[in-house]
């Protein structure tokens, strides 16, 4: 479900649109129209009497016609679209250069046969920027989407509502002072074109033969005139009062109009065209006996075309479907304008102020690239945030991790000092029982000695010293106490020698062990001698760490 | 597809999402590369750290055991240097605010009138140096040294001229320093003592027993060496070797015993 909206400025007349399209073909949701009062525009008139209903209708389209639009007809190559929209960017450079001003263009493919060549051609419109730019400002607060000719809204009205015959037909659409047309057959359109007609003098000139004002005039005619004088016909004496004056105005119209098909032969070279239909609507073709009168000039069948009779209106108020039905045919460009609008898939020929080209371009691509921008913004943002925390994050473990190790570390470095410190006290206590010791072993000697040894056993020296522990079993660098005693005997060797051998192994015992003790007796001489060596106590007491504190 | 008709249609869009993207990894480099060096920065501590306590480490509960072993030893070495280093008796202290070598003068030379003449009118002679050495010592250090030694002199010549020794002979307080023990530094700073003692006509034991038995009452003399010779044939005199070793505990151990 597409909506859109068209807004037709006419001379006597704005007439706003509101068309929805959808799957059971397009819907006239509302449809209203503001006569234009004396010193007063089109535009200004719509603004104060349709804002509202535009306003919620959205953005409209607001047809162009007449002498402020130039539609050109240019024969292109077939190349490849870029190639082709830059030809005619450059194109409508040149025509904006020379013209010297500033003109708001759009340019469409016209799908017409090829005859002489293989040429495309194409259709450009061209309107002044500062004309495109006063009157969105007069029509404030409606918003304009976009400008397009009336005459591609007349076509794209026939072909949403058209018979779409298979025959060349022009359709023309005439207002009070302009006329529309679009030529064309079946469904393609072959040339279209906006022109003044001198019916814009209608009025004036009927006022000023009657005496009258021009509003006056307007109406005189409505009522009265009756174009069936131009065949021959005789009228009434109002008819004939109102028609004469203006008949000649009318009689341009079938010149113009046969004009116009020549001028589609040569600028859309079509040489072969031959007019079979011609189709009227927009309010002046309403005119009594004009079709009549067109049909006789031109030859070929002319008929009244009224769109807003075949479209759905079921959903339009009460009091716009009465105005649709009043104006009838005259509502045929303001339903084209509107199903342009609602529907992308006719044909189009939207003019763009710069302003609203770039608006239109911001809204359309421009506003993608800002929100790729901020969202590259806020995925930075966030990049950058959880980076931020993550590095936190990781920076507070590696500080806990080596707080942890530093409490570890300093754990292990005070148990190293403290086995530096248990090593130096063990070498101490060694050092120290090795000294204690000495006086010990002495002591023990002397005592055992002085109990033990037999009576015919003398002592004659003995000494106690450190000596290295390595010769008594000991582990080398230790040092232990030892008692050297040397002495002889009175008795006969025999008996000496058993003697003190039982004093040796009772000094063993006490020593405790045979390794202990080193005895040597010398029997040769005529004395018996004797000496020994003892280790009496045992040196430092150094037991092992308990636990053994190894890492 | 026409690659250059694509081009063309899409040049501006192609070449403004190229820019976009490059700048905007470059801002995310910009943005990034700092937060992520921090990262990597940790994570590589954090591995250092893993895998430095990984490593062989002493536990809390090895070095509470360390500790007790430490306590156990000095309380156990506190009880041997009770036996095997002599005490310092307070008169052969350096006084508090008193010049070591001043003190040192005034006490080898009372000591030495006293010893040497209380000796003699017991009948012994008693070496008149005490083992001095013939300068006298100024420093500090080297005057404790001394004056523990003659602590002990004192205490030998006492005991041997009480015992009936002829003569105390050859005394000598080396003022060497520590010694190597098995060919590894000693942790006790000791000084060696040396007396000859004589005795004529006379058994030397009384004096060896009264020698030896110090210890047990608690004033041991730190001997280190013993040789009693045998008797001369010619006067039946006995001389007596005695060694020394003189000094206290380390500064250390001294401190935590202390």
């Amino acid at each position: 479900m597409a909506r859109g909206a068209g807004l037709d400025l006419g001379r006597t007349a704005a007439r706003l649109a509101v068309v929805e399209t959808g799957r059971g073909g397009p819907r006239l949701l509302r449809y209203c129209a503001a006569d234009v009062g004396a010193g007063e525009t089109a535009a200004e008139a719509a603004a104060a009497d349709l804002s509202g209903v535009a306003r919620k209708a959205g953005r409209v389209r607001v047809g162009q016609g007449g002498a402020d639009l130039m539609l050109r007809y240019l024969p292109v190559p077939q190349v490849e679209d870029w190639r082709l929209v830059r030809l005619m960017e450059f194109e409508a450079r040149e025509i904006a250069s020379r013209s010297g001003a500033e003109l708001a263009s759009s340019y469409n493919l016209l799908p017409v046969p090829k005859e002489l060549d293989e040429d495309d051609t194409m259709l450009l419109g061209l309107v002044r920027e500062d004309l495109l730019t006063g009157l969105a400002e007069r029509l404030a607060p409606i918003a304009v989407e976009s400008f397009s000719p009336n005459a591609i809204a007349l076509y794209n009205a026939w072909l949403v509502l058209g018979d779409h015959q298979p025959k060349t037909t022009l359709i023309a659409h005439f207002g009070a002072g302009t006329v529309d047309l679009a030529l064309v057959r079946g469904t393609d359109l072959y040339f279209a074109r906006s022109l003044t007609t001198p019916l814009e003098k209608r009025d004036a000139t009927l006022a000023a033969k009657l005496g009258t004002d021009a509003a006056r005039a307007r109406a005189l005619a409505h009522k009265h005139l009756d174009l069936k004088a131009a065949l021959g016909e005789r009228l009434n004496v109002d008819a004939e009062r109102v028609t004469r004056p203006v008949l000649m105005l009318y009689e341009a119209l079938p010149t113009l109009l046969s004009g116009a098909v020549t001028l589609c032969k040569a600028q859309a070279r079509l040489r072969e065209l031959t007019l079979e239909r011609v189709l009227l609507t927009g309010g002046s073709s309403l005119a009594r006996g004009f079709p009549e009168m067109l049909g006789d000039r031109l030859r070929v069948p002319v008929e009244l075309w009224n769109p807003s009779s075949q479209v759905d209106s079921s959903a339009l108020p009460a009091e716009d479907a009465q105005r649709l039905e009043r104006d009838g045919p005259a509502a045929t460009v303001a339903l084209g304008l509107g199903l342009s609008a609602a529907d992308p898939d006719l044909y189009a020929l939207e003019i763009l102020t710069a302003g609203a080209r770039r608006k239109r371009n911001f809204a359309e691509r421009g506003i993608w690239s800002v929100v790729a921008g901020v969202a590259a913004a806020v995925f930075l943002g966030l990049a950058w945030w959880r980076h931020g925390a993550l590095a936190e994050e990781g920076e507070s473990a590696a500080r806990r991790a080596r707080a942890q190790f530093s409490a570890v570390s300093s754990a292990n470095a005070r148990t190293a000092e403290l086995l530096a410190k248990i090593a130096s006290e063990e070498q101490l206590g060694r050092e120290l029982a090795t000294r204690a010791a000495i006086g010990a072993s002495a002591r023990r000697f002397l005592e055992f000695f002085e109990g033990e040894l037999p009576e015919n056993l003398w002592l004659e020296s003995w000494a106690v010293s450190l000596e290295s522990g390595k010769d008594w079993g000991r582990l080398a660098g230790e040092e232990v106490p030892v008692v050297k005693a040397a002495g002889r005997a009175e008795d006969d060797a025999s008996v000496a020698s058993q003697q003190f051998s039982a004093f040796a192994g009772k000094m063993q015992a006490v020593a405790g062990g045979a390794e202990s003790i080193r005895p040597v007796t010398d029997a040769r001489s005529k004395e018996f001698e004797w000496s020994l060596k003892a280790v009496l106590l045992a040196s430092a007491d150094a037991a092992p760490l308990e636990g053994g504190a190894q890492p | 597809m026409n690659l250059d008709a694509l081009w063309q249609r899409n040049r501006k869009f192609v070449l403004g999402t190229l820019g976009g993207v490059i700048a905007f990894f470059v801002l995310l480099w910009i943005l990034t590369t700092g937060r992520v060096g921090r990262q990597e920065a940790a994570t590589r501590a954090i591995g250092k750290a893993a895998t430095d306590l990984r490593t062989a480490m002493y536990t809390d509960e090895q070095e509470r055991a360390a500790q007790q072993r430490l306590a156990t030893l000095r309380e156990r070495n506190a009880g041997h240097a009770a036996r095997a280093l002599p005490p310092l008796r307070p008169a052969f202290g350096i006084p508090a605010g008193k010049a070591p070598a001043q003190h040192y003068i005034e006490l080898t030379g009372a000591l030495r009138l006293d010893l040497v003449g209380w000796a003699l009118r017991n009948n012994c002679e008693v070496d008149p140096s005490l083992g001095l050495p013939p300068v006298s010592p100024t420093q500090r250090q080297q005057v404790e040294r001394v004056l523990r030694g003659l602590d002990v002199v004192e205490r030998v010549v006492r005991i041997a001229v009480t015992s009936g020794a002829r003569s105390v002979e050859k005394i000598a307080i080396a003022d060497r320093g520590r010694r190597a023990v098995g060919g590894r530094a000693a942790q006790l700073d000791l000084t060696p003592v040396q007396l000859e003692i004589v005795f004529v006509g006379k058994s030397p034991t009384p004096f060896l027993r009264a020698i030896l038995a110090e210890p047990e009452a608690g004033r041991p003399l730190g001997l280190a060496g013993l040789e009693v010779s045998p008797p001369s044939p010619r006067n039946q005199e006995r001389r007596i070797l005695l060694e020394f070793a003189v000094g206290g505990l380390p500064p250390a151990a001294e401190a935590v015993q202390g």
